[in-house]
């Protein structure tokens, strides 16, 4: 069954809302943007490693943040979690976010059994959206230099189709004309500016949820 | 010396540091802590990962060639010997003074 859904920055709502299904029989097979893909515990056509005896914590799933520079230390970092009996779900070298579902029976049903390193995860994850952050802000910055911006343009949208007598048009000679120049009607009223700015209050929003989830521990 | 600013020891680090007095990858760090302290002290994966990076970058221990290149070993560095050595020193004058005390 596969289910749709936007990660949270929450991890521990996010393991949640995948483990509300692992408790309903379901094992966590992958991830595909914003696709889980799950199967059935008895199938067993997502991979496990010996016998699995049932008990509460079997197949549970947690998160991870961490990304590494090279393969070899990637590896390094995936083997010790199999080791521990931890399968690695999703995640890439790059990609923070690491899933790992519980395989082995001795395995804890977490990956932290202290309160700071279990924190230090969502240090990990500020650091990320700051550094995307910054980078997003001085690609905008070179923007708004290049292109002006005028608030009063949001609201005299007319003003904004260049098309000598479009407005006394009618019919389809309005319409093909209408349609054709609304793309760069909205570029030059700033809606590409607006949507640069949401994007940035998106970003900054998840760099202060991190910050707050970390210091809250 | 430049070993006070590690010490006092959390319990989590020193059965680490003596776990890898003999060369050691990730898990077996893991089921070593646990079976010297009987159980009582079991780290997970993720906390494993972490405290090694700590322990690399305060020279406690070194990486040490692997036959597995998919397991890097880690040793109890030099400094990390004093480092266990002194630890052990101020528990072992702690325990008297509780049993000075009757504790």
């Amino acid at each position: 069954m596969k289910k749709y859904h936007f990660p949270f920055i929450d991890l521990d709502k996010e393991e949640e809302w995948i483990n509300k299904y692992i408790r309903q029989g379901w094992r966590l097979r992958s991830i595909f943007g914003l696709r889980y893909e799950f199967v059935s515990k008895e199938t067993g056509s997502a991979p496990h490693i010996g016998e699995v005896r049932p008990d509460e914590n079997a197949f549970l799933v947690r998160c991870d943040v961490r990304s590494f520079s090279q393969y070899p230390e990637y590896q390094n970092y995936l083997m010790m979690f199999e080791d521990a009996g931890w399968r690695h779900v999703s995640g890439n070298m790059n990609g923070d976010l690491q899933y790992f579902e519980r395989i082995r029976p001795d395995a804890s049903g977490q990956l932290f059994s202290d309160i700071v390193s279990r924190a230090e995860r969502y240090l990990r994850m500020t650091k990320r959206y700051l550094t995307t952050l910054l980078i997003y802000f001085s690609g905008m910055l070179a923007f708004f230099m290049t292109n002006d911006f005028r608030v009063q343009n949001l609201f005299n949208m007319k003003d904004m189709y260049f098309t000598p007598g479009l407005w006394d048009r009618s019919g389809l000679s309005f319409w093909a004309s209408f349609l054709f120049e609304t793309p760069f009607a909205l570029l030059r009223g700033g809606v590409l500016h607006l949507l640069m700015i949401l994007v940035f209050a998106l970003e900054l929003y998840a760099v202060g949820k991190s910050y707050w989830l970390y210091k809250r521990r | 010396m430049n070993k006070s600013k590690h010490l006092p020891l959390t319990e989590t680090t020193f059965y680490i540091l003596t776990a890898l007095l003999s060369p050691g990858h990730g898990y077996y760090i893991m089921q070593k802590v646990e079976e010297l302290s009987l159980g009582r002290v079991r780290i997970a994966a993720g906390t494993m990962y972490g405290a090694i990076e700590n322990l690399l970058s305060q020279n406690l221990i070194t990486p040490v060639p692997s036959p597995d290149k998919r397991r890097k070993l880690y040793q109890t560095t030099a400094l990390g010997r004093q480092v266990l050595a002194s630890e052990a020193d101020r528990l072992r004058y702690l325990v008297t003074i509780a049993d000075r005390f009757g504790l």
